[in-house]
């Protein structure tokens, strides 16, 4: 799957998530960029990624993701 | 002041170590020498504001060197430090700014932003400010009066409550902590993640320093268990406290975690579910647990319970919260405020030398909250902690929930009321209420229910995110033509929370 495809359909998941439709997500967005983007709602969308792409992320994986673009890039590869 | 004085250990940490670790900082190591010349150049220009006189000063907060310097070279100057944080509405600083007469906040780069006070307020950036000339003096002034910080707490008028501490408070606070005797000195690699409006991170800033050993600091906003868990593993910590919610982010990595170098995992800020803790013993196969609990207003905290995992005492699943500091006296009574027997529940109330001495201008509030009992014999100030408690056949005290409105969100204290008194501001024509359920992670969400609100969610939400810090808005918003009431005529709170 094309990482533009990837990041468009985790953009639907943030937005349901995080209940906020104005969201628009870059490959470069961080934590620091979305309000609601705290530890609890990182869990949620963490189990919404996974069950969505039907994948699964180590804690040290999850750790080392520094933004949208290398979580796509993650989901990009397990699924390959 | 006793020799045993916070302040005083902690510069003799500094003056023993200059060349080791104080702080590790988003990646970055600063040593004891370079923490001291940033103090004292942070002290020299807030000598030239203040002179002798103590005042409140703001620090805006910010997870970086200057923000821990300018907290020291505010205590070191004998003035009263108060944190600001720049994620909280503006209003709510400007509040307290103006409640406690605050002339002068210092902030570092990339806070500007927040920077919205009064005209008469001096703000001051510390960014890269240090003196090659170390002062190792405090202030003369500093007794045992003096008041060492203010933190402000959620209020159910909507205005947040000052809890003043003294330096008093804080020495006996330090002898009682002390008097744990953990094991640990210089060598030693301690966790602070605790956002500096909240009292532990006091402690978990101040007393490492004591030691000579380092601190490792996360930063407040985005996502805190990662950052946490990154440090436990890769820096290899030996001590960490913690908020218990934090090992349920965890629990579904449990398997992966693995720390056998950390000694101590205290657990505080909110009530421990014990099946959630053991999960996680065999990843931390040499720490001992220790569960630590106390109200801001009888400094940081004021009871102990050491964990023995082969003879737990849980009530309701919830690990025991143990016996009183040495500094400390707890007794739990009834409506009547009269002493409840063994196994019985009441509200716990506590005194001794770490209890303040009031709320800041605020004595109405003070009145309700204190209570005076007899202890020994002596008739003997005591702080209504809200809590609901009771002590075992073992002398051991339980904590069962809060007697009144107030939740527990991410380690901070709500007042369901302050947020209901936020709506109203924006939606006066019905009435709405709070409450708070725990999620399926076991920790506390916030859910609004409104009454004859025509408007967009989106902006009642947006609203309430301009007034309240992010962690008070509601996670969802509930729209009723009309509450549900129970048989006594009041807003049926057990049904709507079975709308949740």
């Amino acid at each position: 799957m094309e990482i533009d495809q990837i990041l468009n359909e985790i953009n639907s998941i943030f937005r349901k998530v995080l209940n906020n439709p104005s969201i628009n997500l870059t490959t470069t967005s961080t934590a620091e960029d979305v309000d609601e983007w705290d530890s609890l709602n990182n869990i949620r969308l963490i189990t919404e990624v996974e069950k969505h792409f039907d994948v699964k992320f180590k804690l040290r994986e999850i750790m080392k993701l520094k933004n949208v673009g290398e979580l796509c890039t993650g989901v990009q590869k397990k699924i390959a | 002041m006793p020799n045993k004085n916070l302040l005083t250990q902690i510069i003799k940490g500094i003056q023993n170590n200059p060349d080791r670790n104080a702080f590790f900082i988003d990646g970055e190591h600063y040593t004891y020498k370079t923490l001291a010349k940033r103090i004292s150049g942070i002290n020299n220009i807030v000598k030239q504001h203040t002179g002798y006189a103590s005042q409140c000063i703001g620090i805006l907060e910010g997870d970086n060197i200057e923000t821990y310097a300018s907290i020291l070279a505010v205590l070191f100057s004998g003035n009263t430090y108060v944190i600001l944080n720049p994620h909280n509405p503006i209003s709510r600083n400007k509040t307290i700014v103006e409640s406690t007469d605050i002339q002068l906040v210092l902030y570092s780069e990339g806070n500007e932003a927040s920077l919205d006070f009064p005209k008469y307020v001096n703000s001051l950036c510390t960014t890269g400010l240090e003196s090659e000339t170390i002062s190792y003096q405090l202030a003369p002034q500093i007794n045992e009066d003096s008041l060492a910080y203010i933190i402000f707490t959620s209020g159910s008028t909507g205005v947040p409550k000052g809890v003043p501490i003294s330096h008093g408070n804080l020495t006996a606070f330090y002898e009682a902590y002390s008097s744990l005797n953990f094991n640990l000195n210089k060598e030693d690699r301690l966790l602070q993640m605790f956002d500096l409006c909240f009292d532990v991170s006091v402690v978990s800033t101040l007393y490492p320093l004591t030691l000579g050993a380092c601190i490792y600091t996360v930063p407040q906003n985005g996502v805190k268990y990662t950052h946490v868990y990154e440090l436990l593993e890769d820096e290899e910590l030996t001590f960490a406290a913690i908020a218990p919610s934090l090992l349920s982010y965890l629990q579904p990595y449990f398997e992966e975690i693995n720390l056998p170098k950390l000694k101590y995992l205290i657990l505080t800020a909110e009530a421990s579910n014990w099946d959630l803790v053991s999960q996680f013993i065999p990843s931390i196969p040499n720490a001992e647990l220790i569960n630590l609990y106390g109200p801001t207003e009888a400094t940081i905290y004021c009871t102990s319970y050491r964990v023995n995992p082969d003879c737990v005492d849980t009530y309701n699943g919830m690990l025991a919260i143990g016996k009183a500091f040495q500094s400390m006296h707890t007794i739990i009574v009834d409506e009547n405020l009269h002493e409840v027997p063994k196994g019985k529940k009441g509200e716990m109330c506590v005194a001794g030398a770490q209890l303040m001495e009031g709320y800041w201008k605020d004595s109405s509030k003070s009145k309700e909250v204190f209570v005076e009992l007899d202890c020994y014999g002596v008739p003997t100030r005591y702080y209504k902690t809200g809590d609901i408690c009771f002590i075992d056949e073992k002398d051991c005290i339980h904590y069962c929930g809060r007697k009144d409105y107030q939740v527990q969100i991410q380690g901070f204290r709500v007042e369901l009321n302050e947020i209901e008194h936020a709506v109203r501001q924006y939606h006066s024509l019905g009435s709405n209420v709070v409450l708070a359920k725990p999620n399926q992670l076991g920790n506390q969400e916030l859910h609004l229910f409104v009454e004859k609100y025509q408007g967009e969610q989106s902006s009642l939400i947006d609203f309430l995110k301009e007034n309240l810090p992010l962690y008070m808005c509601p996670k969802n918003i509930y729209d009723m033509n009309e509450f549900p009431l129970n048989s006594s005529g009041k807003v049926d709170r057990k049904k709507l929370l079975e709308l949740v």
